[in-house]
């Protein structure tokens, strides 16, 4: 080699010795030198796709510019051309009328992996090709010119080698940072919801999938129970089995993972990983780019294979954590929120509606001739009024609105943003629903036992601005209808405008 | 400090761009812009990625793009809610197949703005087809027809190195969705219906419509996967005719000096002509830096005398209304040849899943590219991969369809 031409390979190595971040960035750097080093009109950088049989344009350098075009040229691997080709790593386009050159760029794999070529043979090479043109100038390439070209080719085979490792080290960083995101997410937060919500926001963010979806199974019966995706816009959206929409849509969810999401030929766009834990499936995570159609890499596969496992313990603690709560929270026989429960709930309601101009009632009630009930009929009878009076009352209660068993058979119901009028209207609604309600014929032994209730109201805040005077209302209310002939409902303002007017 | 990106492959696009917005930087010598071509795939791929920040990466301030991607990137959170950041925004004065093509689901709030369209159609040396046909309007009016004439024709020109009836349109080599789309529809096949909700990839008039496509590319009367500059094109009477948009003709035949190029609708395959409208709209993304300056610029570039400069320029059709009379008041031989071919348009429709019904397609294409050039095309493997892609399509609409 003449000291001229090391001295050129040995600028250029110069001149890539410094990191970049993609093959991009290296190629943009790089074809410009190479062009000026072979005295070229224009040079184009082409990916092998070895899959389809062609090499697909990536990059073009001419007249001082960077282009990211596309020509795609089919490229037969078997021919004898291209073999030789491959052994020499030069050759002249057979089809231009012009000179140009194509020089073969030859690295490792990241890994140093191998990879299975279409011929079935495996490999552990990347190629590439660059086209070097002199259209312009239309000087045939030397010899000379020629060992040039593959020195340069041999020196940024190293210098892409060294990038993809870079990419792919930064990739698996950028992996590792969001699991370790994840991990703070689960020390953070107990609650199921909150947890899975914010484990979905950052895997869609961290790993860029088109959508993330977690699908969970009701521990009893083994079927979809519920279903959250976030999607595209990072919106998102929750679907329970239940009504008849999200009914629909759960069948729907239930067809994609049987049958689309095991279709070979979607399988690289989409990601299903089961979430199991000794032996239980507590659900399943899915995450596609079934939009994008952009392949999910095994990388990512990887991680979150490796992750699914603290996935699903996370969720099986949730699940505990909620368990325990609810046991703690909710009274066993009437499956009502108990007193503490409903306390801080009560306080909050009074301070969002003293801030937002709010009005809220306050509803107080009891079983009629409940005491009767018992020792005529026993304890188990009188759990079974209980049981059926709160199923009532559960079952015909907006979201928004809280019962709670306040002791024997006293329930109160707080109903945010409702006036007494509104409030007197769901007494009404209540009394009659309890007046229907059957109880199980092997305690009612064919006897017809009516229940009836007896209901005061206080609203918030003309009765009062505190927990204690609101319950105190309601009580003097519940008192005054039960004082008058029970089975009916009184609103606290009502009875305090008779009291005065009586005076 | 705005970037504007956009998609395209030809070299010249961005002198074009340089050119065009000279005057808004002289207005304007506060907001610098920097224009970035790069090609559609990888515009694709980085629309999936703007709303996550990823160190290093570029994120456009204003994107250029096929007008039916809108209601993907809005929903997607990608583009900003214009009429949120001017309420004055119209476009209502928008030509009509271009109007619904700026909205997010059924909002009255404006996410893109059209800018300019395009309408594909068959352009033909006359010299060249006078030499095979008396009639050659009526030869080229059906795609029978057209094929009969590619016979013809590289028989006459059979002595002629490199000839190729059918110059390719498309960029890359490929045979392109933009080329096949006025084969499918003619035939009456639905590639994506107007409310999402199907799509026939696996239906005898799809198969059929897709086959006459690929005949040009089977009976070598159409050039694919071969270097491009090895490649002559009509000017050079290495080809005598090229499907292409209006603005094709000029970016493949800049040098065809005095040759008379006729222009036709594209010969239909069945009942009736449907040439491939597409429009490029524009938008301002979420997560870009300087809303004030891009909706400036936005602004500048979609009035109604820009739209007008800009079609001039770059062989194209204004999108607004107004802007699009004058264009073609202006020129009667412009008007007398594209009047009907784009009465004789139809557009793809502003969904969700449209691109990615799109890209399903191009892969379709794909795998019969390669069969085609590796010798292995039979119609059992266009027969496969429809039904592949039909089921695959089904499941996309079935999640984001309409």
């Amino acid at each position: 080699m003449t000291d001229k031409r090391k001295s050129l390979l040995y600028d250029f190595y110069k001149e890539l010795s410094g990191r970049f971040t993609t093959t991009d960035a290296l190629m943009s750097h790089a074809l410009p030198l190479i062009a000026d080093y072979a005295n070229a009109d224009s040079i184009l950088f082409f990916n092998w796709d070895e899959k389809n049989s062609i090499i697909s344009q990536r990059i073009m350098y001419e007249k001082g510019e960077s282009y990211f075009l596309q020509e795609d040229i089919f490229v037969d691997a078997m021919s004898a051309e291209v073999i030789k080709f491959l052994d020499d790593g030069i050759a002249e386009s057979p089809a231009l009328d012009y000179p140009s050159v194509y020089v073969l760029l030859k690295w490792n794999t990241p890994l140093d992996s191998f990879k299975t070529l279409k011929s079935g043979r495996a490999s552990r090479w990347m190629y590439g090709v660059l086209r070097v043109e002199r259209f312009k100038k239309n000087k045939s390439f030397s010899s000379s010119d020629k060992e040039i070209l593959l020195g340069l080719a041999r020196e940024l085979s190293v210098k892409m080698n060294l990038t993809e490792i870079d990419e792919y080290n930064t990739a698996q960083l950028r992996r590792a940072e969001a699991l370790n995101d994840l991990a703070e997410v689960f020390a953070t937060s107990m609650r199921l919801r909150d947890s899975i919500e914010e484990i979905l926001k950052n895997i869609q963010k961290s790993f860029r999938f088109d959508r993330t979806s977690l699908y969970l199974t009701d521990s009893k019966s083994g079927k979809i129970s519920d279903v959250l995706i976030v999607d595209l816009g990072g919106e998102v959206k929750r679907f329970k089995d239940g009504d008849d929409a999200d009914g629909e849509y759960l069948s729907n969810i239930c067809i994609d993972i049987s049958t689309c999401y095991n279709a070979p030929s979607v399988s690289d766009r989409v990601l299903t990983i089961p979430l199991t834990l000794q032996n239980k499936t507590l659900g399943y995570l899915i995450f596609d780019n079934l939009l994008s159609r952009a392949p999910i890499s095994q990388e990512d596969v990887l991680s979150l294979r490796q992750f699914s496992s603290q996935i699903a313990l996370a969720i099986d603690n949730a699940r505990l954590f909620e368990k325990v709560q609810e046991l703690s929270n909710y009274d066993e026989l009437t499956k009502l929120p108990m007193r503490r429960f409903f306390n801080d709930n009560f306080s909050q309601e009074i301070y969002r509606s003293k801030r937002f101009n709010l009005t809220f009632s306050v509803l107080m009630m009891d079983i009629d001739h409940f005491k009767d009930i018992n020792d005529t009929y026993g304890h188990a009878f009188g759990d079974e009024v209980l049981k059926t009076v709160s199923e009532v009352i559960r079952n015909n209660l907006r979201q928004t609105d809280m019962p709670c068993r306040y002791g024997g058979d006293e329930i109160v119901i707080m109903f945010p943003r409702t006036t007494g009028e509104e409030c007197l209207n769901i007494a009404k609604r209540l009394a009659e629903k309890v007046r229907i309600a059957k109880l199980p014929e092997r305690f009612t032994r064919g006897e017809n036992i009516k229940l009836s209730i007896s209901q005061g109201i206080s609203v918030f805040p003309y009765d009062g601005e505190e927990e204690s005077g609101l319950i105190r209302r309601a009580d003097e209310a519940l008192y005054h209808v039960k004082q008058h002939g029970r089975a009916s409902w009184a609103l606290y303002s009502d009875i305090a405008q008779q009291n005065e007017k009586d005076k | 400090m705005i970037l504007w990106m956009m998609p395209d492959n030809a070299t010249r696009t961005r002198e074009v761009m340089e050119t065009f917005i000279n005057p808004f930087k002289k207005e304007n010598p506060d907001v610098s812009v920097t224009i970035r071509v790069i090609n559609r795939r990888t515009l694709w791929r980085k629309i999936f990625t703007l709303t996550h920040e990823i160190p290093g990466d570029e994120i456009p301030d204003v994107i250029a793009m096929p007008h039916y991607w809108t209601q993907l990137l809005a929903v997607g959170g990608v583009l900003e809610n214009l009429t949120e950041l001017d309420k004055t925004l119209r476009v209502d004065n928008s030509l009509d197949p271009l109007k619904p093509h700026s909205y997010k689901n059924d909002s009255a709030d404006v996410y893109s703005m059209p800018w300019w369209f395009d309408v594909s159609a068959l352009h033909y040396r006359e010299d060249h087809l006078k030499l095979v046909s008396k009639e050659p309007r009526r030869l080229l009016s059906t795609w029978q027809g057209l094929l009969e004439a590619c016979g013809m024709l590289k028989e006459y020109f059979e002595n002629v190195e490199g000839y190729f009836p059918m110059q390719n349109s498309d960029w890359r080599g490929m045979l392109s969705n933009r080329g096949v789309l006025p084969c499918l529809w003619s035939k009456g096949a639905i590639v994506i219906s107007q409310d999402g909700k199907t799509a026939d990839f696996n239906s005898p008039a799809f198969e059929s419509g897709l086959q006459d496509y690929i005949d040009l590319a089977l009976k070598r009367y159409m050039p694919i996967l071969m270097e491009r500059n090895s490649l002559g094109g009509i000017g050079l009477g290495k080809s005598s005719m090229i499907i292409t948009r209006r603005q094709g003709v000029s970016v493949f035949e800049r040098n065809s000096g005095n040759i008379i190029l006729r222009t036709l609708s594209v010969p239909k395959t069945g009942d009736s002509y449907v040439n491939y409208l597409s429009g490029v709209n524009l938008g301002i993304i979420k997560t870009g830096a300087g809303k004030e300056s891009a909706l400036k610029f936005l602004k500048w570039i979609s009035g109604v005398e820009n739209q007008i400069k800009y079609a001039s320029m770059a062989e194209v059709f204004p999108a607004a209304e107004e802007s699009f009379e004058s264009f073609m008041l202006f020129s009667p031989e412009r008007m007398q040849t594209y009047n009907h071919i784009i009465a004789e348009s139809a557009s793809l429709p502003n969904l969700m899943a449209t691109g990615t019904v799109m890209e399903v397609l191009g892969e379709v294409l794909m795998s019969v590219v390669n069969a085609i050039v590796t010798s292995r095309y039979s119609e059992d493997i266009l027969k496969s991969e429809l039904k592949k892609a039909a089921l695959e399509v089904s499941n996309i609409l079935g999640l984001y369809g309409g």
